[in-house]
């Protein structure tokens, strides 16, 4: 059973101590012959009142005892929801480092696959190095710095290079006519290009010329491809025959130069 | 707050003044009756405003105890998290 509160206790000792005086008050006020015959004596009464103002004092100590307990409550609530607070920036903290972890390890576990990837295809680190040396060395990767037009040195692929590309394999169509129909294709997207007819020709004797001498410059051959791509569809058709050779010679030609300047 | 609890709850002057006027048939019984209610009144009001009294003292005993649990408890559970290892976000 629930103890009453002291505020209940106070509420009920005053109401009694209103009743009583009241009760005292009437007595008092009514002359003797008309008091009821259970009516109590003032005396009583008055030793009531005392009574109660005793157990007003006792219980106001009591309530001033229990003003100070309250202070103690009040402080240890007060520490209590500092905790409170502190173990939910402790919470939010730790949710924070959770998602932080949880994405690492996901990125690790990422990179661990590519390891084990990477281990069941070895490559050897020398093959490597002679194949970036030779992608990088002709800056068929990318322009040198001080790269400027009429610059010799090529900043784009090599035609060995596009060969063995995505590009070369997806236009790898085995038969001839499909071949020719590519170059067109490319000698109409190029004919916008400031590249003549005129030009084509003279490079085309440029390029019989190196031929006839058989000792082609890796220069002079990329050049030749250059503009014959540039050159117009016809002419091209008609040196197929011919160029068949030629695009070996170009290939080894530039294969060696990657080479050679590989081995440099 | 309980000092001036214990000003507005001393009834017995006021009752002690009632009856020497009943007594002496005066005329402001009624007045100080009115000051008796109104002393009454305000006796509540401050009952109300006093802290801690809303509990018995048992109860509020018994506060204590769950509070200081807590506070161990919690301070605990903080202290064992502190001494893990050190999260650096």
């Amino acid at each position: 059973m629930a103890q009453i509160s002291t505020r209940q206790k106070f509420l009920s000792l005053i109401e009694d101590v209103e009743i009583v005086a009241r009760e005292l008050f009437e007595l008092m006020s009514t002359p003797k012959g008309q008091q009821r015959a259970d009516a109590p004596e003032q005396g009583e009464l008055i030793q009531l009142l005392i009574k109660k103002d005793r157990d007003i004092k006792e219980t106001l100590k009591l309530a001033s005892e229990q003003g100070k307990v309250q202070v103690v409550i009040d402080e240890l609530k007060a520490e209590v929801d500092k905790r409170d607070m502190d173990i939910k920036i402790l919470q939010k903290n730790l949710k924070e480092a959770e998602n932080i972890l949880s994405a690492a390890i996901f990125q690790a576990k990422e990179k661990l696959t590519a390891i084990e990837q990477a281990n069941n295809r070895k490559i050897s680190s020398e093959e490597l190095i002679r194949y970036a040396h030779r992608i990088s060395a002709s800056n068929a990767v990318a322009a040198p710095p001080t790269w400027a037009p009429g610059d010799p040195r090529r900043p784009y692929p090599t035609d060995f290079e596009m060969r063995s590309g995505c590009l070369a394999k997806l236009s790898d169509l085995p038969a001839s006519t499909q071949t020719s129909q590519t170059q067109g294709t490319y000698t109409d997207s190029s004919s916008t290009r400031q590249s003549s007819l005129q030009m084509s020709d003279h490079m085309l004797q440029t390029q019989s010329s190196h031929h006839s001498t058989s000792s082609l410059s890796w220069q002079s051959s990329e050049n030749t491809v250059s503009h014959l791509a540039s050159g117009s569809h016809h002419l091209i058709s008609d040196m197929r025959g011919h160029n068949k050779e030629n695009e070996e010679v170009e290939l080894m030609s530039s294969d060696s130069s990657s080479s050679s300047s590989s081995d440099e | 707050m309980a000092e001036a609890a214990e000003n507005e709850l001393n009834f017995l002057p006021l009752v002690h003044d009632i009856i020497k006027s009943i007594e002496k048939d005066s005329l402001d019984v009624n007045q100080k009756m009115t000051d008796f209610r109104n002393q009454l009144l305000k006796a509540r009001e401050v009952i109300e405003k006093l802290p801690g009294t809303q509990y018995s003292r048992d109860d509020q005993l018994k506060q204590i105890d769950i509070l200081k649990q807590q506070l161990a408890n919690k301070t605990e559970l903080l202290q064992k998290y502190k001494n893990l290892t050190v999260f650096d976000i």
